[in-house]
Order: structure tokens, then C-alpha cells, then sequence
């Protein structure tokens, strides 16, 4: 990482909701929806602040779950959905388990990685989760608009506050993803995966632990095709193209500026982002890489936590050894491509 | 040296009167004149055509009138806001604005959270990458926030938010506002807003001036500067009552707080501390050498404090 300096990430722990059928879910939300729209926005309340933003915006609400749900292909996929908690509640749920793990009473940030937002005008996620927590010392703060490479993100900014750090800042921080997508956020758009809710949340170190961060590189280049609510099938294929061919160039060079090539490399865990996507990934790799592909919910996204979900998965499943090299690929919804290469250590 | 290279401010021309916004934000008489007479509010910006997105892209379009940046000047671009109902999901605030100017691919992201003291965080991660990254010129900043949902301006009888974006251009080569060092604390006192449990909201509104003060004495004695030395303080539009206790406990006279922009447009968030800077700038406040810090709290307990010097 910068100037050498090493950065170690202790295990993931996952928190995931119960899981339900695709089409299930979505006909409950449809319903909720339909019970939403008898509201008059004009005089829109604390507990309806994500419908007020879409009427701000302009966007498609109404009929979302027709407009972009694709052609219905993963009605029967199974994804994990949070039904009475928010995403907070599920970062609370995932740091928890990490800091009961590691014995551990504060950090020096809390990084709350997100891409959906709460539904609530009022709440602070990364405050709840600092409090419930009780993180004491601990400066939280969020950062968001990466698409799915939110841990990417987090990682290069705590790889520079770490960097640039006094001697005393040297104590562990953590990193906590967390979505769920409250309506009108829509879980599906065109032929994507479903997507579905997580946390998932790690320690970030300057002594050895699980995971030695070997490099981490984000991407998120500004889409010419605009509002992607308006998008026709057209605008879609362009975007998505446009994404699918920075792999074959991107993962190679990443790779090759850190002084690997893809024989290095033990598994590629990427986002279990669309059968586009994974076939991309798997021609880029040919035989030189194995790709994991995540055993349950193999065709749900879990956003910014599910390269991490499928990690956790994959150490569970005894497929990662000792000095092993790992790739995530964080990818999407639409833009966003982040890389992050792992050495397991223990 | 980091410092403040160019800074670029939108503020909307619509206001109105507190008088006329009394329905609207359904407060009673007495309130109305609590916050007209001891708040010392008085006129609200009201943006009427632009999302919070366009607002950003407004005053990042301000910010390049005056000062030409291409994409090798920014080496990332940082955006921030209180509302986290910001944009919605898959919405890419800046992505118009990015392609339209060059930037389609500078590294781009929101760090938030930290509410109204959010604009120091921006701060002070952009001078730690700044200082991690030796050959990167600069970091461009923007805040903003639009209340979309009107009646929820106002926040009791402490203030009434307006709507404002700003711009601001971190660069390694400054030659004006040299950023000293930033300061971030997030105590997370209560994390629901006005929906917390009421004695813990009642305790949080009671104490948070106590740790506004303690983060300016935090940011002087690192500093090494007592507070006689800090020729202004630029703070964020909350309300005249709370910048009284602040000064009185820092033994300072009250008109080293400068915030003209409260009374004219509201407590517009993050944005308050650059539009109040911006405007001491433009009257000439500032003699080269001059230490003064910008000063924001945000609800839950959030503090954040810069210094600089001019």
C-alpha cells in the first residue's frame, strides 16, 4: 500500500436477514407501494423521505417493479431480505460479532460503507452503529456514491489516514458495509441479479492479522447515458458494455502494477453482479485464475458486502490456504469497478 | 503548501421572510420570534429549480468560472452532504457535471455522516490524501443540501435550514488559506435526530455548545495558538445564541465570529462555513498571516474545526 507501508484486514463477519423468494418479496413491496402512493407527497412526512426524494428527483416510482425488473428471469432466486431492521441494524449485528471476536473496545475511524440509503430523514447510520457499539473514541464516518466498490473506497482513504498518520493513530479501525434496499430503491434493473441486504464488516490493521492488503484500486467513471431510471434496453446494453470491456484490460494491468499476473493468483471472488458480468470475468481469466462463485444465493447481489460474503464463504469452506493470493472484483450497479488483492496470512 | 486554491458558492435567489414561511413550517408565534430576535434569523434560501445534485454542479461550476482546473489539477473529487436522503439509489449526483467538464474519469465519492461538520471531514481527508499522494495537485470539495421535504426546515425554535452548495478547491500549491490542520469528532451523543428519545434529545441540545468549545480549545493547543491569536472564526449558520456562549467561554469578543449569511439565507448546512469565509474574503477581512478557523456542529454531536492561515 502506500509507500509500503503493509495494511492488514482481520476476518469478515456477515450479517445477513432472512432469505425469501425474489417474487415473494417483490409483490410484498408492490403492496406496500400501493399503500404508499395513497400518501400526498406534498405534505410528505418524516417516515416517507425516500419517496419525497424521488419526487424531488423526478424519477419513476409508481411503477418500478414493472419497469425494471428485467423479464422476471429470477423470480425464484432466494435473497436475503431485511424486513423489520434497517441496514444499520444490520452493520450493528455484523460489528458486534467482530469486536466480540477480536476483544476489542474502540477503533480509530468507523467507516460505514453504503450505497442504498435508510428511509429515514433523521437517523445517522454510522452514529447508531457507533453508539450501539459503543465505540467510545472511535471517529465515524460514511462514504458512499462508489456503487458497490464503497469497501474499496474505504480502504484507499483509511490506507492514507494510516499512511499520514502519528504514532499513535496506529490502532486498528473498522470497516462496516451495510444495505438494504428500502422502496422505491429498486432490487432489480434489466437483466442484473436481485439484490439483496447484508452487512458484512472487518478490522483494518497495521499488524499482521487474516488478510494483508497487497493493493486496492477504484474506478468510477461517469456514465454518458444519464438517468438510468429513464433508461430504455438500449441505454442499458451501452452502459453495461462499457463496464464489461474495462475487464479484460483493467484486471490484468491492476495486477501487473503490483507486480503480479493472473497465475498468481489462487481465486478471483467477484460481485455476483449478472450472468454478463461473471462470464466476462471468466474469460479474462481462461484457466490462469479459478473464479469463486458464492454457494448460496449465487444469483443475489449483496452490494457493497458481497465480495465480502463470498470471501467469508470461501475461508469457511476451507478453499483458501495459507500465502494464498485472493482478487476481489467489487463491481456496479453500473459504473463502478473496484480491485482489491488480498495474501491470506493464517 | 495545501491550502484553499478557489472556492465557488451557490446560493439560490429565491428567500423569503421567516414572517412568510410561518405556515409553511407550522410554528407558532412565539417560536417565530425566538428565532427572528434571539436566533437572528430572518430570510431563507429556498431553491426552487435545481435537486441538491444540481445545486453541486451550480457551485462547481462557479468555482471553474474563476479558477480553469482540467482533470490533472484533480486528482479526486469528494462530495458531501447532511441529508442522507441525498440522491437516490443509482443516481450519480455528478455524473452530468463530470462528463460535461473532464472529469468523467476522476476518482469520485461521497464521505458523509458526520452532518453539518461533514465539510470538515472533506477537509481533512483531502489534506491527509493530499500528504499520502505526493503527485497529486489537488482535491476538489463540494457540500450541499436542498431540504426537499419543505416543512421539516425547521429544527424547533433553534434554526431553520436553507438551502446553498459550495465548491471548494484543495490544492497542494496554494498560495492563500494555507489549511494547518483539521479537526473531526463524531461523539454520537444520539443518532435519531429530533425522533431520539426525548431526555436524551433534551441533553444532547443542552450540551452540545460545551463540545463546540472544546473543539476550538482542542484545535488551538495543538496548535499551539491561544484564542486572542484567531483573527476570525467562520462558523456554520446555526444561530446567534449558540456563537454567544461559544465566545463568551472563549473569552472572545463576539464579532470574531462572522456569519453575515445567517440572517440573509438560513443555516444552510455544510456550505455555511465557505459562504461566511467567501464572504469575508470579498470584503476584504482577511490580512496576509491572519490564523482563523471554520467552525461547524452537526446533530449527534458532530464537531469539526479547521485552522487556517491567510
Amino acid at each position: 500500500m502506500i509507500n509500503g507501508r503493509p495494511l492488514y484486514l482481520s476476518e469478515f463477519f456477515v450479517s445477513l436477514p432472512p432469505c425469501q423468494p425474489f417474487k415473494q418479496r417483490q409483490e410484498k413491496e408492490a403492496a406496500r407501494r400501493v399503500g404508499s402512493n395513497d400518501v400526498d407527497l406534498d405534505t410528505a412526512s418524516l417516515s416517507q423521505p425516500l419517496f419525497a426524494l424521488y419526487e424531488e428527483y423526478a424519477l419513476p416510482y409508481d411503477d418500478w417493479c414493472t419497469r425494471l425488473t428485467g423479464d422476471g428471469r429470477y423470480a425464484a432466486e432466494g435473497i436475503p431480505t431485511a424486513e423489520a431492521v434497517g441496514a444499520a441494524d444490520l452493520a450493528i449485528d455484523s460489528v458486534q460479532k467482530l469486536l466480540a471476536e477480536n476483544r476489542l473496545k474502540a477503533g480509530r475511524y468507523l467507516i460505514y460503507a453504503h450505497e442504498t440509503i435508510e428511509a429515514s430523514l433523521t437517523l445517522t447510520p454510522v452514529l447508531k452503529v457507533k453508539k450501539m457499539c459503543a465505540l467510545k473514541e472511535t471517529i465515524p464516518f460514511s462514504v458512499s456514491q462508489a456503487g458497490s466498490s464503497s469497501f474499496a473506497a474505504a480502504l484507499l482513504l483509511l490506507d492514507c489516514l494510516h499512511a499520514t498518520a502519528s504514532d499513535d493513530s496506529i490502532q486498528p479501525s473498522l470497516i462496516v458495509t451495510a444495505d438494504r434496499l428500502s422502496p422505491p430503491q429498486p432490487r432489480t434493473f434489466f437483466t442484473q441479479y436481485p439484490k439483496g441486504d447484508a452487512a458484512a464488516s472487518c478490522l483494518v490493521l497495521a499488524e499482521p492479522d487474516a488478510w494483508e492488503v497487497l493493493a486496492c484500486e477504484l474506478s468510477t467513471r461517469a456514465m454518458p447515458q444519464g438517468d438510468p431510471y429513464r433508461w430504455k434496453w438500449a441505454d442499458f446494453r451501452a452502459a453495461e458494455q462499457a463496464m464489461l470491456d474495462q475487464l479484460p484490460s483493467s484486471i490484468p494491468q491492476f495486477l501487473l502494477n503490483n507486480q503480479f499476473s493472473l497465475a498468481d493468483i489462487a481465486l478471483v471472488v467477484p460481485q455476483q453482479h449478472s450472468d454478463a458480468f461473471l462470464a466476462h470475468v471468466r474469460a479474462v481469466l481462461k484457466s490462469e485464475a479459478l473464479l469463486y462463485r458464492r454457494k448460496t444465493w449465487s444469483r443475489c447481489n449483496l452490494l457493497g458486502s458481497d465480495c465480502l460474503v463470498s470471501l467469508a464463504e470461501a475461508v469457511s469452506n476451507k478453499r483458501i490456504h495459507r500465502h494464498d493470493l485472493v482478487l476481489l472484483i467489487q463491481a456496479g450497479p453500473l459504473a463502478s469497478l473496484g480491485f482489491i488483492l488480498l495474501r491470506r496470512v493464517t | 503548501m495545501i491550502g484553499i486554491e478557489a472556492m465557488g458558492c451557490y446560493v439560490p435567489h429565491h428567500r423569503l421572510h421567516l414572517k412568510e414561511l410561518q405556515h409553511e413550517l407550522r410554528i407558532d408565534n412565539r417560536t417565530l420570534h425566538r428565532l427572528l430576535w434571539e436566533r437572528k434569523l430572518e430570510y431563507i434560501a429556498i431553491e426552487q429549480d435545481h435537486t441538491a445534485a444540481g445545486m453541486l454542479a451550480k457551485a462547481a461550476d462557479n468555482l471553474l468560472a474563476g479558477k480553469k482546473l482540467t482533470a490533472d489539477d484533480v486528482g479526486l473529487i469528494l462530495l458531501t452532504h447532511t441529508l442522507n436522503p441525498f440522491a437516490p439509489y443509482l443516481v450519480d449526483p455528478l455524473g452530468k457535471w463530470r462528463q460535461q467538464n473532464g472529469f468523467a474519469d476522476t476518482l469520485t465519492f461521497a464521505a458523509a455522516q458526520l452532518n453539518c461538520a461533514s465539510i470538515h471531514l472533506l477537509l481533512h481527508l483531502a489534506d491527509r490524501w493530499l500528504r499520502a499522494h505526493s503527485q497529486r495537485t489537488g482535491v476538489l470539495l463540494l457540500a450541499g443540501d436542498k431540504m426537499f421535504i419543505a416543512e421539516e426546515r425547521c429544527l424547533d425554535d433553534s434554526f431553520v435550514a436553507g438551502d446553498a452548495a459550495v465548491a471548494v478547491y484543495l490544492s497542494r500549491h496554494a498560495k492563500r488559506n494555507r489549511l494547518i490542520h483539521s479537526f473531526i469528532v463524531g461523539e454520537a451523543t444520539i443518532y435519531d435526530g429530533p425522533a431520539s428519545p426525548p431526555a436524551a434529545y433534551a441533553w444532547y441540545q443542552q450540551s452540545f455548545v460545551y463540545g463546540l468549545i472544546k473543539m476550538v480549545q482542542t484545535a488551538l493547543n495543538e496548535c499551539r495558538l491561544s484564542p486572542q491569536q484567531i483573527r476570525y472564526i467562520f462558523p456554520s449558520n446555526l444561530n446567534e445564541t449558540t456563537w454567544l456562549r461559544v465566545a463568551h467561554a472563549l473569552d472572545l469578543p463576539h464579532d470574531r465570529f462572522y456569519y453575515p449569511t445567517l440572517k440573509e439565507l438560513g443555516h444552510c448546512h455544510n456550505a455555511d462555513p465557505i459562504l461566511n469565509l467567501a464572504r469575508a474574503l470579498v470584503e476584504r477581512l482577511l490580512q496576509p498571516g491572519d490564523y482563523y478557523l471554520t467552525l461547524t456542529a452537526g446533530m449527534g454531536g458532530t464537531f469539526g474545526c479547521s485552522l487556517f492561515q491567510y
